[in-house]
């Protein structure tokens, strides 16, 4: 059945083809979620509320986009809500060890000292401004395309593009101000 | 710590730059939601529960009334002095009346409301403070000085039988007032009509003397 078919049905109250639309996207719900917040734990709990909360929603679903992309909207809309609260900004943590991760699957042929430079990157995107920092989390995660993130960041998709741009550009610039790299 | 360009050149280096950078990017998103998600989701749908796992009602009543206490224990260091004529009374000491030592009527209280007499007589001097209540004495010699009281601060004083307590003993106090929401609600407007009759007196005689004074 496609995503039409099945929130036809759930909006007819059936919670079963609900859950085939949670078993698809699930997955795209909470790293999206995993983007605004990047702790697992809130991410998790985040996509758990804006599943629930699109249940309660559907009737209002009007199928102007995908639903998908109409899920993802209240995904992100509830993980920026959530990052905004005192609680969440309190345990929120910074995942370091997603640098070493990376770091380690670096090529020695590449980089003398890869590691470090995937380190540096790390913190170059976590020094990016919200709006800079969102957008290339999103993008680069590659499970949404320019359409979708456009649709998230209620903004247009020559804005996700800037933005994009304009956060590689900030991040290289730190890697060179860091001594990482010989220049621009 | 630099990097040292390799065979590739400047091009080469500058697109695996970006490999990086987009790696580290996916790596910060990567990850797979646990197999309870779907079945806690399914399980809520089904049971109709639509709370929030966010921030919970009960934390941001937990904060407001942190903040009504903390307000509440600033308050007696940091409010309005009482002033009377020779007053060298200690300020806290002038503020906290025991209950034992104050009687349910005192000539020329506001009569505070049915429930309010309900309630323990520690309580209700926390309350009636808290509410603010104010009256507005006329000087000896019909001009203009007033002198704003708080409420059953000059009576105790008066027949002298302030009893001085420690400030320590005011956090009990000031948890009390937390529990009668309504009580004070009636006894605000009866001191207000006293204080509107003196002002609006004057402005009236300053238009009539400019009209006088225009003509």
């Amino acid at each position: 059945m496609t995503d039409d078919e099945l929130v036809r049905c759930a909006r007819a109250g059936d919670v079963t083809a609900f859950d085939q639309l949670v078993g698809r996207h699930q997955a795209a719900v909470y790293r999206a979620a995993l983007a605004a917040l990047r702790s697992p734990e809130d991410a998790e709990e985040a996509a758990q509320d804006a599943l629930v909360r699109a249940w309660t929603k559907l009737a209002s679903f009007r199928g102007d986009a995908s639903f998908r992309t109409w899920l993802l909207s209240i995904a992100w809309n509830r993980a920026i809500s959530r990052r905004r609260s005192v609680m969440a900004w309190w345990s929120r943590r910074v995942p370091i060890e997603a640098a070493d991760r990376v770091a380690a699957g670096v090529s020695p042929h590449q980089f003398l000292q890869g590691g470090e430079l995937a380190h540096h990157a790390a913190r170059a995107i976590e020094a990016l401004s919200p709006k800079l920092r969102d957008t290339l989390l999103l993008v680069q995660a590659g499970d949404y395309g320019y359409d979708d993130v456009a649709a998230m960041l209620k903004v247009p998709v020559g804005t996700v593009k800037w933005r994009v741009s304009e956060a590689r550009r900030q991040v290289r610039r730190r890697l060179v101000d860091l001594g990482c790299l010989n220049g621009d | 710590m630099a990097i040292e360009e390799r065979s590739g050149g400047l091009d080469h280096l500058e697109s695996v730059i970006e490999g990086v950078i987009g790696g580290v990017a996916r790596e910060m998103t990567s990850g797979e939601p646990s197999g309870a998600l779907r079945a806690t989701v399914l399980r809520r749908v089904s049971s109709g529960d639509r709370r929030g796992t966010g921030v919970r009602p009960w934390t941001i009543a937990a904060v407001a009334v942190a903040g009504l206490v903390i307000a509440v224990l600033i308050w007696p260091a940091a409010g309005p002095a009482v002033v009377g004529p020779g007053d060298t009374h200690d300020r806290h000491a002038a503020r906290v009346v025991p209950p034992a030592a104050r009687p349910s009527t005192i000539p020329g209280e506001i009569e505070p409301p049915v429930a309010a007499r309900d309630v323990p007589p520690g309580q209700r001097i926390a309350a009636n403070r808290n509410a603010g209540v104010r009256r507005v004495l006329a000087g000896g010699d019909g001009g203009t000085a007033r002198q704003v009281l708080a409420d059953g601060v000059s009576d105790d004083r008066d027949r002298g039988d302030t009893v001085r307590i420690a400030p320590l003993e005011m956090p009990p106090i000031a948890v009390a007032l937390l529990q009668p929401s309504a009580v004070d609600i009636e006894a605000v407007p009866a001191p207000a009509t006293v204080v509107i009759g003196e002002i609006e007196v004057a402005p009236l005689r300053l238009g009539e003397t400019q009209d006088r004074l225009v003509e």
